[in-house]
């Protein structure tokens, strides 16, 4: 979700500019900082790695400092590097009273930081932690 | 002054994308400058079958480079998925229209006039002293060009022959917008120019009327 043709920096301060964030400048390169991209912030988006370009969405979904995040497999395309990074960033935000809510498949460095699992199956919920169920039953796909 | 500011900022993102990659403005130049030449050798015009025929050909050409130039006006936002992005940060959708629109109608009119000197020496019409008026009718048309293409791209985008879909929507409702556009040219082109006021007014109505729609249910046009 950001924008090829402009630089990393841009699209942050862009899209900070929209959703009406104070100071939109320091804000992005602040971000920019916090998901290690700072010293690329003048390249092209068009010029990253996939796993970059996952950053720079991530950065931009925290522009506002939003209090419930959703993330559709967070870590798709990242390095262990980024995962790790990811974790790190999804552990200090939920640790800050931060709600989110991902879809994951499997268990991974991610998936554990969930605080609460809840397995879907056609739609339907077929095991869910507050019903009892094991978390890392639920994560590594066994009888839960 | 929300509405102002988010336009003004996707108004900019628009120009530095385009300046960038310079996909639209190169497409349409080179289309509009092989329509001009190509009738220029086959017909060798005097002047007065230039006066004649010309403004049809120029807003034809202008025509087909405008739908050239809005099929991608939505399309670019699908690839990185960068229109829910920008749903979920602008309130108002219509500030969303309002920049792609401005950008449209600008890089429309820039063409034109790039043009308008080469169909000037090709077709042997001087134009020079009524250029100003020229340009009034441009913006004019290309305003009606760009609020239609800027809202029927919307549509197609999400559509399934999308390719097709724009030009098919486009051109029958464009009729109207392009007799008076050609009229109030072919006024100004003629030995003793003449800038006919109700041609004008048609294309004013024209553009407020759907500028105003635009207004109203863009909003839907962006949903899938």
């Amino acid at each position: 979700m950001a924008y090829d043709e402009l630089s990393a920096e841009e699209n942050l301060w862009l899209f900070a500019r929209l959703q009406q964030v104070a100071n939109p400048g320091e804000r992005a390169a602040e971000l920019l900082r916090a998901v290690g991209l700072a010293e690329r912030k003048d390249s092209l988006v068009r010029t990253f790695s996939r796993g970059m370009r996952q950053r720079v969405a991530i950065a931009r979904a925290l522009l506002h400092a939003p209090s419930v995040l959703l993330f559709d497999e967070p870590s798709t395309g990242l390095d262990p590097e980024g995962v790790a990074w990811l974790a790190g960033t999804l552990r200090g935000l939920r640790d800050a009273g931060c709600t989110i809510l991902m879809s994951v498949h499997g268990e991974s460095e991610i998936a554990s930081l969930a605080t609460r699992a809840v397995r879907l199956d056609a739609g339907s919920v077929a095991a869910d932690t507050r019903a009892g169920a094991n978390l890392h039953a639920i994560l590594s796909f066994a009888d839960a | 002054m929300s509405l102002m500011s988010n336009t003004s900022a996707l108004f900019g993102k628009e120009l530095r994308t385009e300046f960038r990659s310079r996909e639209l403005l190169t497409t349409t130049v080179i289309f509009i400058l092989v329509v001009v030449v190509l009738f220029s050798f086959t017909f060798d015009p005097t002047a007065t079958e230039s006066r004649r025929f010309g403004p049809g050909l120029l807003w034809l050409a202008f025509l087909f480079a405008a739908s050239l130039m809005l099929q991608p006006c939505f399309l670019r936002e699908q690839g990185n998925d960068t229109l829910s992005a920008l749903r979920l940060s602008v309130p108002d959708p219509f500030a969303i229209f309002l920049a792609k629109l401005a950008a449209n109608t600008l890089f429309l009119l820039m063409t034109e006039i790039l043009m308008i000197p080469v169909f000037a020496i090709l077709y042997n019409v001087p134009v020079l002293q009524v250029f100003p008026q020229l340009v009034l009718v441009l913006f004019l048309g290309s305003l009606g060009l760009g609020v239609t293409g800027t809202a029927l791209s919307a549509i197609s985008a999400h559509a399934r022959m999308r390719e097709l879909m724009l030009p098919l929507l486009l051109l029958p409702l464009l009729t109207p917008l392009l007799i008076a556009s050609t009229e109030a040219t072919a006024a100004l082109l003629d030995p003793k120019p003449a800038l006919r006021w109700d041609w004008l007014a048609f294309l004013i109505a024209f553009d407020v009327i759907f500028l105003t729609a635009l207004w109203l249910f863009g909003e839907y046009l962006l949903e899938e």
